[in-house]
């Protein structure tokens, strides 16, 4: 049986106020502060209660500068914890990366971590104590590198995804959380909470219009080599194991809308699964491979209903793949 | 990419590194690429490189 479908939610979308690292992840903050009660859609952020989808963040300081932002779930057994974070300069100690990614000054670095206690500080070597702390990869350049940046976070009941427009033309993007539903109750294959869960990012770089097809950089469940490259890591049941996804299906990029929509008019929209490098891992939840769709555009049914939040790599050209997230 | 090439392949970006400590767990005990370099293996899941003067240069995890 099938996991809890999970809702997606957009919070308002933040301009950052200048290109510096406290800066965007102040913007972060504006975005997600606890004070924001609702989305951008007008419902209700709820951040308790059965599928209340508002997750709980906190920001970090550092006399006074922001280093960092993390989340709590509303709800779930397995205390997970999501966090972006950045520095003008390393600090110290060094915040654990993940090979092969190397810590950018002025980057954003995005982190996981299962079975949360304390939290401590963003670049310990356990953030927030337990040992299932994922270390960090990199989304995007340093942020000094670019001329805009406006972020924005969609929530859902168990997980995170990180949007950011760049310059006004390029679209970064990482998920984070319980994203998999193994299909399976059998303990070897899942966590104790039926889950498989994983984070990705797109590297350095923006997403490419054939984000499902292409690897290396700008792409979508990809494991590059190189520091800067898609990453995209999966937790090994009950383990501090992490281990990279081994996609088996590509894209052509060559979506169209006409395509994507069945003969009644309705928008395809197609179940993505995922293996890691030890075996199969997955359904993406909820997250489905659609038409082709603008940055920022929302799909709606009939006006006023929405049915998703269309994932596309770029402002002004609706072609190539795209991520659908389902309402 | 095996853990010997993952920690190779960090190494060679912090080539201050003179010693490194790497999980007890990734079996690595040597590091063929950078003779030079003192392996230590200790408890944790997280590598950690230091320079000649012991001070921490980078910390990372293994994938895999």
């Amino acid at each position: 049986m099938s996991l809890e479908a999970l809702k997606h939610r957009r919070l308002a979308t933040v301009n950052a106020a200048s290109m510096t690292i406290p800066a965007v992840l102040d913007a972060f903050w504006a975005a997600v502060d606890p004070t924001v009660t609702t989305y951008s859609d007008g419902s209700t952020r709820s951040f308790s209660g059965v599928g209340a989808t508002g997750w709980t963040w906190t920001r970090v300081q550092v006399l006074g500068t922001t280093e960092a932002i993390y989340a709590t779930p509303p709800g779930g057994s397995l205390a997970q914890r999501v966090v972006i974070a950045g520095r003008s300069l390393a600090p110290t100690p060094s915040p654990t990366m993940i090979a092969p990614d190397t810590f950018v000054a002025s980057g954003l670095l995005i982190g996981h971590q299962l079975s949360a206690g304390a939290f401590t500080t963003w670049n310990a070597a356990t953030p927030f104590t337990n040992a299932r702390w994922s270390g960090y990869t990199r989304l995007g350049n340093a942020v000094t590198t670019y001329s805009s940046i406006a972020v924005c976070i969609y929530e859902s009941q168990e997980t995170i995804w990180v949007e950011m427009l760049t310059n006004g033309t390029a679209v970064l993007v990482a998920t984070l959380g319980a994203t998999y539903d193994p299909e399976t109750v059998t303990a070897a294959a899942c966590e104790t909470d039926g889950r498989r869960y994983g984070f990705l990012t797109v590297g350095a770089g923006a997403m490419v219009t054939n984000s499902l097809g292409s690897a290396v950089t700008g792409t979508l469940w990809s494991a590059g080599g190189t520091a800067g490259n898609s990453h995209a890591y999966i937790w090994r049941p009950g383990s501090t194991t992490l281990e990279n996804v081994a996609r088996v299906w590509v894209s052509n990029g060559a979506s169209t809308a006409t395509i994507q929509t069945n003969l009644a008019g309705e928008f395809a929209g197609t179940p993505l699964f995922i293996p890691a490098t030890s075996g199969w891992v997955g359904r993406v939840r909820e997250c489905y491979w659609g038409r082709p769709v603008l940055y920022h555009q929302r799909i709606d049914t009939t006006p006023g209903v929405i049915a998703a939040y269309g994932m596309g790599w770029s402002t002004t050209s609706a072609t190539g793949d795209a991520l659908l997230l389902k309402y | 990419m095996t853990y010997t090439e993952q920690i190779e392949g960090y190494v060679a970006a912090y080539p201050d590194t003179a010693q490194a400590r790497l999980p007890e767990t990734c079996g690595v005990t040597t590091l063929p690429a950078f003779p030079h370099v003192v392996v230590h293996v200790w408890a944790d899941d997280f590598c950690e490189l230091e320079d000649a003067d012991g001070v921490d240069i980078a910390r990372f995890r293994l994938v895999g």
